[in-house]
């Protein structure tokens, strides 16, 4: 009985979902149930993966500085039910799994997984929202206007600027914006997230490469567009200019839904360094520590989590690609 | 391109001949000069203590520069960190290591990936069904996290093994080749599907070449442009890897110096009293500037060696 939820959650799911994708008669929609099916596997396969990688390495989560005693010791791993063979404690921890259970932290003592991922993810959170929000309201625009600025000095600017911030790495990005802005011009706040405009900073540091991003594809897609012999048409219509620009951009909005879920993953990855800079109280802290710390259930946890993220984020930037340009249903 | 090959190979020069230049010893904590802002009204100075190098190389550089410079070196021109170490010379010596950290990883993954989308690519039909998938499926998990989790796994398990033979650039290097060939593999099994089935291959077999000959005689060195033009994509890639570890503080560890264990220490140090701008500016300049010159000779070399693929991108 313990293991139904996990029974139905990674095997019952998955079957149904194939099956209906089987069935389903348009290939877009039988691709995406398909996709769906491929969660909760992909989830058991990272858990598993991550399981066998904590097991595998020697030491424990209760070796400290100073040995334990051994009944002190012993007592502990009954606790934390460490010393049942490895098999059934994988069972266990996936039957956890498939109710949001992860167990007791090992490190964060009388705190459970849920507790400490709950608590960290407002602030991970708004942090991914808003660099993402960057990302779409800086690339768009800058990106249309380099495509309507084509060779022009405008366009020029702005495609060194995103060579620049495409071979930067997020930790290289973040020194060179934070020292002059707040620590010598002092506009904004260094750390922590007590005050709003404290979030401004990290969240464009995370969100810039990926602004960039967008910008380059938004760039190419509109001037491609622009070459389409539509263009003449609405143009001798009477159209003007910036209401031809408008449709030239919707029809470049397609590559950029399609990279808004690498860019999600991205910006997952990118937050570890980026909270960490900043001092924001967020998951990402606890991703480094708890590997280090050998807390195996909040470690386990955080993989599943940002695996699971970065899996649905993916999915629902697929599914939102049709929104944007019906002709994607059609094909 | 031609000033983009010379600025990469003066500091492949720079890095390689460290131990010849007049630098203080990156290692030489001096604290009453801890946080020393970069100056240039002191450019030489005496009587310093020397690096010590070792080494096949670096050894007779060394001695090599006892005889040219004698006792005089640069002061540090570029400031100091919260030990009172030269950042100039600690850049230089942190660039020998993660460029040859890069270095080394990059051709690791090359072997790797050519290999594996070579045999993918020639063997075809079920073997090349069994190897993409494979590499999809590594494509698919989220690398970075197992990255972090293994490297810190293994970290804890050094701590608690001192003596093993496993030490942590040796991981680092590893790890980064295992999960950075699979573009590499893809591009390369892409070329040799497209060659698998030209003339010269097929005179080849029926002139009783085995698969394996084939392979090494005729496939590989032509789908060299394109493993190469990978190749130079990778390094800034794996480069950057390294220093996202290092910057975590899961890559090279402490008293070794890496770009990304600088930038860490940079922002380690940097606080609203004492505003240390030079311990982040710097590093992170270098690294940008390399990063940047690696990713303008990738785009050459890919323009140039495989002028059919770039055509197509604007």
């Amino acid at each position: 009985m313990e293991h139904l939820p996990a029974v139905l959650l990674f095997v019952l799911t998955p079957v149904v979902l194939l099956v209906c994708a089987r069935r389903s008669c348009s290939a877009r929609r039988g691709s995406l149930l398909r996709r769906a099916a491929w969660l909760p596997l992909t989830v058991l396969c990272v858990h598993a993966l991550s399981f066998a990688l904590v097991h595998a390495v020697p030491g424990g989560p209760f070796d400290d500085d100073r040995p334990l005693a051994a009944e002190t010791r012993a007592a502990l791993e009954a606790r934390f039910g460490l010393d049942r063979p490895a098999f059934e404690q994988w069972l266990h921890a996936v039957s956890g799994m498939a109710r949001a259970e992860f167990g007791p932290s090992l490190a964060h003592r009388d705190h459970s997984v849920t507790e400490v991922l709950v608590a960290g993810a407002p602030a991970s959170l708004l942090l991914g929202a808003l660099a993402l929000a960057w990302t779409l309201a800086l690339g768009i625009p800058f990106g249309l206007w380099a495509a309507l600025r084509r060779g022009r000095s405008a366009d020029l600017t702005i495609s060194a600027c995103i060579a620049l911030l495409l071979a930067l790495p997020t930790f290289v990005l973040t020194g060179l914006l934070l020292i002059p802005l707040v620590f010598w011009w002092k506009l904004l706040p260094a750390a922590g997230l007590d005050q709003p405009s404290a979030v401004l900073l990290p969240s464009l540091c995370l969100g810039l490469p990926f602004a960039a991003q967008v910008a380059r594809l938004v760039r190419s897609g509109v001037a491609e567009a622009l070459q389409g012999e539509w263009r003449r048409t609405l143009v001798a219509a009477g159209l003007p200019e910036r209401a031809v620009a408008f449709a030239a951009l919707r029809l470049s909005l397609v590559s950029v839904v399609a990279f808004l879920g690498n860019a999600a993953a991205g910006v997952l990855t990118g937050s570890l360094v980026v909270e960490q800079i900043f001092a924001i109280p967020g998951l990402g802290a606890h991703f480094v520590e708890s590997a280090l710390n050998r807390d195996f259930t909040l470690a386990l946890g955080m993989v599943v989590l940002y695996t699971a993220l970065a899996y649905v984020l993916n999915w629902a930037a697929d599914l939102m690609l049709p929104v944007v340009d019906p002709r994607v249903e059609l094909s | 391109m031609k000033l983009c090959v010379t600025l990469i190979a003066g500091c492949a020069v720079l890095v390689l001949l460290t131990p010849l230049l007049p630098l203080a010893d990156s290692t030489a904590v001096h604290l009453p000069r801890a946080l020393q802002t970069p100056t240039l009204d002191i450019f030489i100075e005496h009587g310093e203590p020397r690096p010590t190098w070792s080494g096949p190389v670096a050894a007779p550089l060394a001695t090599l520069r006892e005889a040219l410079f004698g006792d005089a070196q640069f002061a540090p021109l570029l400031g100091t960190d919260a030990l009172g170490r030269c950042l100039l010379a600690r850049i230089f010596v942190g660039a020998r290591v993660s460029l040859l950290l890069a270095l080394v990883a990059s051709v690791a993954s090359l072997s790797i990936g050519a290999l594996w989308g070579a045999v993918a690519g020639m063997r075809g039909g079920r073997t090349d069904q069994l190897l993409m998938r494979g590499a999809d499926v590594i494509g698919a998990l989220p690398l970075i996290f197992m990255v972090i989790f293994a490297v810190a796994l293994l970290r804890a398990w050094r701590g608690a093994h001192t003596e093993t033979w496993l030490d942590q650039g040796a991981v680092l290097l590893c790890i980064t080749a295992a999960v950075s060939w699979i573009p590499t593999a893809r591009m390369v099994r892409a070329e040799v599907m497209s060659l698998r089935n030209a003339t010269f291959v097929d005179a080849a077999r029926i002139a009783g070449c085995s698969n394996a000959s084939i392979l090494r005689r005729h496939l590989l060195p032509n789908a060299a442009p394109v493993a190469l033009a990978s190749w130079t994509i990778s390094v800034p890639r794996i480069l950057v890897l390294e220093s996202f570890l290092s910057f975590l503080g899961l890559g090279v560890e402490a008293p070794g110096v890496s770009w990304g264990v600088l930038l860490r220490q940079g922002y380690d140090a940097l606080t609203a009293v004492h505003v240390s701008w030079w311990l982040i500016l710097f590093p992170a300049t270098a690294l940008a500037a390399v990063l940047l010159l690696l990713g303008a000779l990738g785009e050459n070399l890919r323009i140039r060696l495989l002028p059919q693929q770039a055509r197509g991108t604007p």
